[in-house]
């Protein structure tokens, strides 16, 4: 392995996606060259830090909870209907529909507009005899 | 979708049963005990991602509202904090969406008056929280669900509705960035 497939392998590595055969390869590699294992350490030492600040609670603004209780209050209550809704959902609502989803439900919206257009075109319209009938 | 992290919330003692079910049957005051047992995961969350801490209060007040919302759905199938830090994920994702905050200077936190450590401790993360916040805006939300929360590939695909190829991207240059970053405020050894 190269310098230039390591450093196009390493965050695989660090993400453990590499099969054992190309960790071997790559494990060789950092064994001779200084650089690349200094860049692999730099990436994990970033990554520790990041997944350190984990233990960390950031000081909640006092009064937080007391303004979430008033914005509750000035909000109207779920109706029985949002309440069963939310219990038969399992509390999953729309608000996040998958993209590809959204997709077709504009796909199909467009095309329930479409049809709907061309019947008010075209579409069979009672003469006046069939009204009188 | 089950959230893959293992983060410290869940070391959190659950709320008990009946402040679950009154709260879901509207009482605000076993929702307000629930507020305040997850206020500091929420907002710990919310800042993680947002980086300031006008965003963190606003997006942490929408979590709970979409709590109160939602508590008549919460099955118990998981735990409560599994089944809630998924819906605070998704609300802060949604507002940050909603508000297009991407890329704004985070603000630090205030170190406490505690013990030397708890100080350090706070030293060290206020410099991970200044790198992140120079970070180009794309990368910081992936890189955080990703390394900080621990969230899949997949998983962070689907909540910022982004192909997974982007995403990984994203990660990866968010690492890089992040360690050059670090390493030019001094937080990371050039040695090393």
């Amino acid at each position: 392995m190269d310098c230039v497939t390591c450093h196009e392998v390493i965050q695989r590595y660090i993400d453990g996606e590499l099969d054992d055969g190309q960790v071997v390869e790559f494990q060789q590699h950092l064994s001779f060259c200084g650089d690349c294992a200094a860049e692999l350490q730099e990436l994990a030492g970033a990554r520790a830090m990041l997944c350190a600040t984990r233990e960390v609670t950031v000081d909640v603004p006092a009064g937080f909870a007391d303004r979430v209780m008033v914005t509750l209050e000035a909000q109207p209550e779920p109706s029985s209907l949002e309440r069963a809704l939310s219990a038969a959902t399992g509390g999953v609502l729309p608000g996040r529909v998958p993209r590809r989803v959204r997709h077709y439900a504009y796909y199909g919206l467009a095309l329930v507009a479409v049809v709907v257009g061309l019947q008010r075109k075209y579409g069979h319209k009672p003469d006046e005899r069939e009204a009188q009938a | 979708m089950t959230p893959s992290n293992s983060a410290d919330h869940t070391d959190l003692p659950e709320p008990s049963p009946h402040d679950l079910a009154a709260a879901a049957e509207g009482d605000r005051e076993a929702f307000r005990r629930i507020v305040e047992r997850y206020q500091g995961m929420v907002y710990t969350m919310a800042y993680n991602l947002l980086g300031n801490h006008v965003d963190a209060e606003d997006a942490s007040q929408d979590a709970f509202l979409r709590l109160h919302q939602k508590l008549s759905g919460f099955r118990g199938n998981s735990t409560f904090t599994t089944w809630f830090f998924r819906l605070a994920l998704n609300a802060i994702i949604d507002y940050q969406r909603r508000a297009r905050k991407f890329g704004a200077l985070p603000d630090v936190p205030e170190p406490v008056a505690d013990p030397v450590a708890e100080v350090l401790r706070r030293d060290g993360y206020a410099r991970v929280i200044r790198a992140l916040g120079d970070l180009p805006p794309d990368y910081r939300l992936p890189l955080v669900l990703r390394d900080l929360y621990g969230l899949r590939y997949s998983e962070i695909s689907d909540a910022l509705d982004r192909p997974l190829g982007t995403v990984k991207a994203c990660v990866h240059r968010g690492r890089t960035s992040l360690r050059l970053r670090l390493r030019a405020g001094g937080a990371i050894d050039e040695e090393t």
